[in-house]
């Protein structure tokens, strides 16, 4: 990275640090944790579909069996969520091997179909198991505050924990695109008899790449629990849409993708709520809708696609 | 006794499962892409047969003839300003994009007429059929019967007919297809036109019966991609059988094993056929 | 590049703090405000708006002087305590969903600096919400959700003006209890439930499971249903397997609508059908299933025998000129909670949550000021009002007519249910 890039992250990263203390209300903290939160699922979910290009329309799954094994273990058996979290990632993770393995030789549609199916199942059986709350879902018992807990009264404590789960996941990405596992991960993307043809174990590469999305989606579902301390299927497996749009919108296969989608698409669903949600009539979910249409139709790398080509044209025209 | 009562319900049901799934199969084979708004068409459709039946007193099976109309057009159009666009980029792009339609569609219906689930009450087809000890919804039944013809309509047209014979050429052959005088971007936008049209007409019997939401439509959509799955694609009998299954296999555990559990089997299966058996019961390739 | 997208990203982050940080509503001394979350879109969008009419027509009455109604605050123009000060209610829409409840109840407290909030309609998002008030230390009142688990969680911030379904399903077997002994029906002995599958319907069946067999019933068949799954065949075909005495239900109103037109397509119903209200009393279920929904027992909190009372007319008047209704159990539910809010609000020492809480608990209001026929209105020390019961009505020619308890019955009950063909 240049110098100017570093120092340029560096600033971003103060701002980041000191936001609370310049804008208290909890609220706006609030949309702020939700931006980073959906900027780690993005970027989870990135790793595996915008990356090594394997569709997964349930990814939301990983978010639900990180988070229901948290708090399974807490609610259930008084177990620290934070060992509660190393436990989901164990979880997140293993589901996700027994899902790569057969499946990953399916053909990208029905791969991508396979997905969908799997978070269904998942879903309702969670809904009909009675230990885990079923439909009605878990409350989480107050036991007490502070980070031994991770539980708190404030917002700020959350805002830093989602803060530092969204630069690991950056961080994560970073190491992808850079290193040879990025290199791969495209060469699959794009055509994966060439690239096994060229000596690359498919087969390990997609796994590693599930691996890395299981476990961010994983620790967000715990952090999300313990966010709403509150836990039911409904809030766990139905996200995987909202975090592909994250994603979509960003721009696709990008680093920032997710980070530039979530800034936008957060704050803007909020405004739309504040300002129209009221009548009741959605507003807000339809300008949502139309913008996933519009870019994804007329820019499917997104946002940072749409600068890239604008980049380009600029420079095009200044030759 | 009630055996065959859950399983004809499950018959009835799984020829609107087929007729879905026809259409869903019709433009992957033809065009080589997903739809995954397939059922979120048909959503459309239904509040269309909803509209009709509420504003003009229309009852559903005489509105049902523009709706059919007004879904092909419909299908011409998307095809023609968002489909077309995407022909020829990546895969996950198209998937994408159609999962986009779906977001966007959705919305769309929750705006323009809310959330609250609607219903058509006293549609001319409405009541039961006595079998005995059986007792058979004329709503179903009438469902399955309008699926079954549709579904035939489309393979004699298919089979039958030049432009159909067009489209079997397009669908196993794109690139060739032009040299023998096919004009590939009229067949694709042909084949979503009775895509979108024959999800119309289960949109249409559905709303005999069903209630009207903005996401009714996905549960119908999984199971159509389900079905299409089992039924191997650019089959159309495949399609309809492996429709009929999905119903009985659903209406079957629904009774013995329990109804939050029906999706679980029949989910379960699609992963286990296509672990299995990649082409599905009855396709030849892919 | 990777610098100049990184100047984009600072750019865009700064332009939404400030935007943010501008948001900010200031203060009115002559007003205060009260937030409310309701689902105004969704599934339960009908009742959830019917609650809203209720509570906008129940404020304009604290906050103006209506002599000949006898409810709180009536007689008085704002509360006299602060000087005349109006309530304000601020609504947001939860749609329904938990994560957004819990942040339209942020956003009420920290943003809009309500003094306390009231909410939701389904368990499942009023238990979110009010988790939400309870971390941030403000009172939060629930006038609708009937769910036992929310008073059991050991909450000091949250209240309920209105009964929980355990006491109304102990009244539903008190009921046939005392049919059976004063008018000699016989109600059998099983038992089959059908219920929606969140919190609500989870805890009914909790509730049945307790009560039953205390009241001599075995329970042959339990089903809990998804609502997401739109077809309920297969459900009512378990049900018609079982061949119960009694079926209770516990649907939302599109549920009980699908569940009473699927009934009459298999040809079947049950010698007694007992609904757990919510979708059952929802005006659109008779409006949709008509004839259908005749002879369904439902338990309510409000029936129209009540309007004997002057002021209960009064309101059914107002109710139907400005929600388009006239009073339902919503209508009735959302109304007094603002009454018991108002309440509060005028015995208050300040606005100070700590306070408001006490006058809260130390809530009493007199039969006299209520809609609702019971002797008093009061808190339990879990914040759950112990004064209230459930009266049975039954649906007849589209209508609830009252026929439990005895003193308020309208109509002798008309059991067991005819079959399809009688009718």
């Amino acid at each position: 990275m240049s110098k100017k890039a570093i120092f340029v992250w560096v600033i971003f990263l103060s701002m980041l640090l000191i936001f609370p203390f310049l804008i208290e209300a909890p609220y706006i903290m609030h949309i702020a944790i939700m931006i980073f939160f959906y900027t780690t699922l993005g970027a989870s979910w990135n790793i595996l579909s915008g990356y090594a290009g394997q569709l997964n329309l349930g990814q939301s799954v990983f978010l639900g069996v990180g988070g229901y094994t948290t708090a399974i273990l807490l609610v259930r058996f008084g177990i620290n969520p934070w060992i509660g979290m190393i436990a989901g990632v164990i979880a997140a993770v293993s589901l996700s091997w027994m899902i790569g393995f057969p499946c990953f030789r399916l053909q990208g549609r029905y791969f991508a179909i396979a997905t969908m199916a799997i978070v269904q199942i998942v879903y309702l059986v969670i809904g009909r198991w009675q230990f885990a709350g079923g439909a009605r879902g878990l409350s989480y018992p107050l036991v007490g505050w502070g980070l031994k807990n991770f539980a708190f009264r404030e917002k700020f404590p959350y805002y830093y924990i989602a803060m530092v789960f969204m630069l690991i996941a950056i961080c994560l990405t970073y190491y992808i695109e850079k290193s040879h596992l990025g290199y791969y991960f495209k060469t699959i993307r794009e055509d994966k008899d060439v690239a096994s043809a060229m000596g690359i174990n498919v087969l390990k590469y997609k796994m590693i790449a599930i691996t890395f999305s299981s476990f961010l989606s994983s620790i967000c579902g715990t952090f999300y629990g313990q966010y709403l301390l509150f836990i039911d299927p409904d809030t766990m497996f139905l996200l995987s849409v909202p975090i592909m749009l994250v994603t979509m919108i960003g721009g696709f296969g990008f680093l920032l993708g997710p980070l530039i989608g979530a800034a936008v698409l957060i704050p803007t669903q909020e405004v739309a709520r504040i300002f129209w949600s009221g009548s009741g009539r959605a507003i807000d979910q339809l300008i949502y809708g139309s913008l996933i249409v519009i870019i994804v139709v007329l820019q499917p790398r997104g946002l940072m696609g749409i600068y890239d080509s604008l980049r380009n044209n600029i420079i095009k025209l200044l030759k | 006794m009630i055996l065959i009562q859950v399983i004809l319900s499950g018959i009835s049901a799984g020829f609107v499962y087929g007729l879905i799934t026809i259409g869903l199969s019709l433009i992957w084979g033809i065009m080589d892409m997903v739809n995954f708004a397939h059922a979120s068409f048909m959503m459309l459709s239904m509040y269309f047969a909803y509209i009709a039946w509420e504003n003009f007193s229309l009852d559903p099976m005489i509105s049902l003839y523009l709706i059919i109309i007004i879904m092909f057009l419909i299908g011409n159009f998307v095809y023609r300003v968002v489909i077309k666009r995407t022909i020829g980029g990546e895969v996950v792009t198209q998937i994408l994009c159609t999962f986009g339609l779906v977001v966007f569609l959705e919305n769309m219906a929750q705006f323009l007429w809310s959330a609250n689930y609607q219903m058509i009450r006293d549609p001319l087809v409405s009541g039961n059929i006595a079998l005995g000890e059986v007792y058979l919804q004329k709503p179903q039944v009438v469902a399955a019967i309008a699926c079954l013809l549709t579904a035939g309509l489309i393979w004699a047209f298919i089979h039958k007919t030049k432009l159909g014979w067009a489209l079997q050429a397009t669908a196993q052959n794109k690139q060739a297809a032009p040299l023998i005088g096919i004009n590939v971007d009229k067949m694709f936008s042909l084949a979503w036109g009775i895509g979108l049209a024959s999800v119309g007409v289960a949109g249409v019997f559905l709303a005999n019966y069903y209630y009207i939401f903005p996401q009714v439509g996905q549960t119908f959509q999984l199971l159509a991609l389900v079905s299409v799955a089992l039924g191997g694609f650019g089959s159309i009998p495949g399609a309809l059988i492996a429709g009929l299954m999905i119903g009985v296999i659903e209406a079957l555990s629904g009774f013995f094993i329990a109804p939050a559990y029906k999706y679980v089997v029949v989910f379960s299966i699609y992963i286990f056929v296509v672990l299995v058996r990649p082409q599905g019961l009855f396709g030849t390739h892919h | 590049m990777m610098l100049r997208k990184l100047i984009f990203l600072l750019l865009t982050f700064i332009l939404l703090s400030f935007t943010f940080g501008v948001v900010s509503v200031s203060a009115q001394v002559d007003e205060i405000k009260v937030g409310v979350v309701l689902p105004l879109s969704g599934p339960l969008a009908t009742t959830g708006q019917m609650t809203k009419g209720a509570m906008e027509l129940a404020v304009d009455i604290v906050n103006n002087k209506y002599e000949d109604l006898s409810v709180p605050l009536a007689e008085t123009e704002g509360l006299p305590n602060f000087g005349g000060a109006k309530i304000k209610l601020i609504f947001l829409d939860d749609q329904s969903n938990a994560e957004r409840a819990m942040g339209s109840v942020d956003q009420l407290i920290t943003q809009e600096g309500v003094c306390a909030v009231m909410g939701s309609i389904a368990s499942t998002v009023t238990s979110t919400a009010s988790q939400a008030a309870e971390r941030l230390e403000v009172p939060f009142l629930n006038p609708l959700s009937s769910s036992p688990g929310l008073t059991e969680r050991g909450f000091k911030w949250f209240f309920r003006c209105c009964p929980d379904d355990d006491l109304f399903t102990r009244n539903f077997f008190e009921f046939m209890e005392d049919v059976e002994r004063e008018k000699g029906i016989e109600f059998g002995t099983t038992v089959a439930m059908l219920y929606e599958n969140t919190l609500w319907g989870s805890d009914v069946a909790v509730a049945i499971r307790k009560y039953a067999p205390q009241f001599g019933y075995e329970v042959i068949a339990d089903l809990p249903y998804t609502a997401r799954s739109a077809s309920l065949t297969s459900e009512i075909q378990r049900l018609k397997a079982a061949n119960a005495d009694v079926v209770i239900l516990a649907s939302y109103v599109s549920d009980a609508i699908l569940i009473q037109t699927t009934m009459k397509e298999l040809d079947y119903i049950p010698p007694y059908l007992l609904a757990m209200d919510s979708g059952h009393n929802d005006p659109n279920f008779v409006a949709t299933v008509g004839d259908l929904a005749n002879y369904i027992v439902s338990r309510e909190v409000y029936t129209s025998s009540l309007l004997k009372n002057p002021t209960v007319a009064k309101l059914n008047e107002m109710s139907q000129e400005r929600i388009g209704f006239p009073i339902v159990q919503s209508i009735a539910q959302g109304m007094t909670g603002v009454f018991v809010m108002a309440d509060v609000l005028s015995r208050t020492e300040s606005l100070e949550p700590e306070d408001i809480r006490t006058a809260l608990a130390a809530t009493d209001i007199p039969q006299e000021k209520l809609i609702f026929p019971w002797p008093s209105l009061k808190f339990n020390e879990k914040g759950q009002v112990s004064t209230g019961r459930g009266i049975m009505v039954q649906i007849l020619e589209g209508k609830y007519e009252p026929i439990w308890p005895f003193d308020i019955a309208t109509v002798e009950p008309v059991l067991p249910v005819p079959s399809w063909d009688e009718r």
